[in-house]
């Protein structure tokens, strides 16, 4: 029996070896099809949150564990976005190839002009505020350029055959992403400096590109719900300062944001952060959904 | 005999941390070949910068650009990026057809860019989580504050109420009726080194200090895939709620069996801890400890070798995306202080089921049963106790639930006793708690206790988070 079992053990290490693509762990599946893009067939993806999960609130489970304890290559967004769950299962993955600071470990923060990094002490009392600047850095299309370079440069560290393929895939998706962002900017054109709240601040990289100004939050601080107070003066200041349209991440309870939308007559729109939800696969389906939904509601 | 027993694990455990030297070695020579790859760079550019400024000499002075030209390829001059030269000189080999109609020049040159980006951003307050990975809050603006441990501390204290005060060590309960201090907890966790990471918990209460757990873990470098290994002080992984600290309950007081059979202060012992995960497609887990078996609820054996083994399997599996179960049992094998050679061994199963639709929602059910068998003069004496709850979160911010406790299946030194507890807690945020619970406790042949806690949580600094 225990023999049966160490030859099963052997087997499955030695399927594990023979099994030549990059295995690649993302935490959100928008940087999973980010990674896709450059990996192309050389590697395989697995992303541990689901797109319309709120990327703070995951729980450390097992099955992510094993994940980890099987990844070449994990990729995962920095600035404390996955402190809540991804230390301990860092630690459990008992992988030493992915380990902060490793060449299997990619933080997709490195190199981005990031926002808000508090400039004053920080205390708790402004609520669950992210001490090294807004993580939602994604929906910026410059710095998934970034981001993608900053994979390249991973991958051909841990697969060093695949980096002129790497190379190759990179500069296709360069080229593409190129010609889309000056797509993406005339189409966007029309929303530059209307205005718009949202419910968390995940919006904030995209405005700062396409010029949407986003004047206030749902929550009156980030990660606290919102006050009855909080939610009075919104109503208020929602017609005076001219707001366009109340952006909530499709994770997010409707309830506050309708009852905003209906009181103060602008429009709800739900919108998704990531990838792998409202059948969006790829980083341009994301933006392009983005877009076009913005548009419609303000332009 | 015992003592070469001792002797033989000792060897099997450091012939275990061996790899970890050669492993440094490797770094070593990584870090020399970076060097080497950095000048090299450094003398590309130099190299680069020279002939650029030929080449401007020679415009300058009229004499043909061309000659000076075709042997220089002129895309290497801004090309500080990990592309080899000899790469460079033959691009495209195997890459697939290109697509832009862009030169490939001017490729290259924007992936260097952004790499160049990537790699050298000048430090700035959101640069600096670069060097600090993923454990550590920098303070903006200090770069002194980058080695620091993290440093939290959590404070519990409870209001509490009870028709008949208890007696006895209650470990980390409220003792009696009026305020209590449970516990302020200090914890230090850092990462130590690329293969080692330490956590230090020092327990404040109202009789004085204690390291609660102080404990280093490896980090996989080094390790055959799977294999971890712990050493220090820490709670033995003894079903699901022995390693939970006082923060981590989801009651304001332990359980019952917890309580009697691994005491007052839990199965907390000095000693290394060897897990694996093994290599099939879910989660599979074997842990098992060697330790010193101090414990005085069930071990705490007179003689010098009176040592205590535990062991542990657990297997969890996903049965939706949102549902999850965890399985384990666990055992423990020592001596205990009633006579010399007098054994003690413990058994357990646990399960826990964990249904979480959404960020602000979940539904958690956890039961465990532990058995105790006890030699003592005369008698082999067994004691078994269970307990049960279930977790719900209906908002963000709230939480109920209800724990039902009950020892004496079977019943040998301590008597049959239930206990029911409905409790209800409001988190204003992730670092604060309040929580109110009431305990009927009822002991076969005595008066049925009353109790009621008013419990307050709070946690400063960077705590880290918490495995499943």
């Amino acid at each position: 029996m225990i023999k049966r079992l160490f030859l099963l053990c052997t087997a499955l290490l030695l399927s594990n070896h023979l099994n030549a693509a990059v295995n690649v762990v993302a935490t959100l599946p928008v940087f999973g099809a980010l990674a896709q893009e450059v990996g192309g067939e050389r590697i395989t993806v697995t992303s541990l949150a689901r797109g319309n999960q709120d990327p703070h609130f995951l729980d450390a489970k097992p099955s992510y564990v094993v994940a980890l304890n099987r990844a070449d290559l994990l990729i995962h967004g920095g600035l404390d976005l996955e402190v809540g769950w991804l230390p301990p299962i860092l630690v459990q993955s008992r992988n030493g190839k992915i380990q902060p600071n490793s060449p299997g470990n990619v933080n997709l923060a490195e190199g981005l002009n990031i926002l808000e990094v508090p400039k004053t002490a920080l205390d708790r009392s402004m609520g669950d505020v992210h001490p090294l600047g807004n993580p939602h850095s994604w929906l910026d299309p410059r710095n998934a350029k970034l981001m993608a370079a900053n994979i390249y440069q991973h991958l051909a560290k841990v697969d060093p055959e695949g980096k002129s393929y790497y190379e190759g895939r990179l500069k296709d998706f360069l080229s593409r992403i190129n010609q889309k962002i000056s797509e993406w900017e005339r189409q966007s054109a029309s929303f530059r400096g209307k205005k718009a709240i949202t419910y968390h601040k995940s919006f904030n990289y995209f405005a700062a590109w396409t010029g949407l100004d986003i004047v206030d939050t749902i929550e009156s601080k980030p990660g606290i719900p919102p006050s009855s107070k909080h939610v009075d003066d919104l109503i208020k200041h929602i017609p005076q300062e001219g707001v366009k349209a109340i952006l909530v991440e499709s994770f997010y309870p409707k309830k506050v944001p309708q009852f905003l939308s209906e009181k103060a007559g602008v429009p709800m729109l739900l919108l998704p952060t990531d990838t792998d939800e409202y059948g969006i696969k790829t980083y341009f389906e994301l933006i392009d959904y983005l877009i076009r939904e913005i548009g419609k509601t303000t332009g | 005999m015992n003592r070469f027993w001792f002797l033989h694990a000792l060897l099997i455990i450091s012939l275990f941390f061996a790899p970890l030297g050669r492993a440094y070695a490797e770094t070593e020579m990584e870090t020399l070949r970076k060097e080497v790859r950095e000048l090299k760079k450094t003398v590309n550019q130099l190299t680069n910068i020279v002939q650029q400024q030929n080449k401007r000499i020679d415009q300058l002075s009229g004499t043909r650009a061309a000659q000076s030209q075709t042997p220089l390829p002129s895309r290497d001059g801004d090309h500080p990026s990990e592309l080899s030269p000899v790469e460079t000189a033959q691009p495209d080999k195997k890459t697939p057809p290109p697509t832009a109609e862009t030169a490939p020049g001017s490729e290259d040159a924007e992936i260097a860019g952004l790499l160049d980006k990537v790699n050298n951003t000048p430090p700035s307050p959101g640069a600096q989580s670069r060097s600090v990975g993923l454990w550590k809050y920098p303070s903006p603006g200090g770069t002194a504050a980058k080695l620091l441990p993290d440093i939290s501390l959590t404070g519990t204290f409870a209001a509490a109420y009870f028709s008949q005060d208890p007696t006895g060590d209650v470990g980390h309960n409220p003792s009696r009726t009026g305020f209590n201090l449970q516990e302020v907890e200090l914890a230090l966790q850092s990462v130590i080194d690329p293969y080692l990471r330490g956590d230090v918990f020092l327990s404040f209460h109202e009789e004085g200090v204690e390291v609660e757990e102080a404990y280093m873990t490896t980090l996989g470098a080094g390790l055959p895939r799977g294999m971890q290994f712990k050493g220090g002080k820490f709670f033995i992984p003894f079903g699901r709620q022995n390693p939970k600290h006082l923060h981590n309950w989801t009651f304001v007081d332990n359980m019952l069996v917890n309580q009697y059979l691994l005491g007052p202060e839990g199965l907390n012992e000095l000693g290394v801890e060897l897990s694996y995960l093994f290599p099939v497609p879910g989660f599979f887990q074997a842990q098992a400890t060697f330790s010193n078996g101090d414990n005085e609820a069930s071990f705490g054996g007179n003689r010098k070798d009176d040592f205590l083994y535990s062991g542990r399997v657990s297997g969890a599996v996903d049965l939706t995306e949102d549902l999850t179960m965890l399985m384990g049992s666990s055992v423990a094998l020592g001596f205990n202080s009633t006579g010399r050679g007098n054994h003690t061994t413990l058994y357990g199963g646990d399960l826990y089921l964990r249904w979480k639709p959404s960020a602000r929602s979940s539904l958690s059910w956890q039961t465990e049963y532990i058995l105790r068998t006890m030699q003592v003069p005369g008698a082999l004496e067994s004691d078994g106790g269970l307990y049960s709850y279930l977790d719900w979160q209906f908002l963000k911010q709230f939480h109920a639930g209800f724990r039902y406790d009950q020892m004496g299946i079977p019943s040998g030194i301590f008597p049959k006793e239930y206990r029911l507890s409905p409790m209800f807690s409001f988190d204003p945020s992730e670092f604060s708690r309040i929580r109110l619970q009431y305990d009927y406790d009822k002991i076969s042949g005595q008066e049925g206790v009353h109790a009621a806690f008013l419990q307050f949580q709070f946690t400063m600094g960077p705590h880290g988070a918490h495995p499943f």
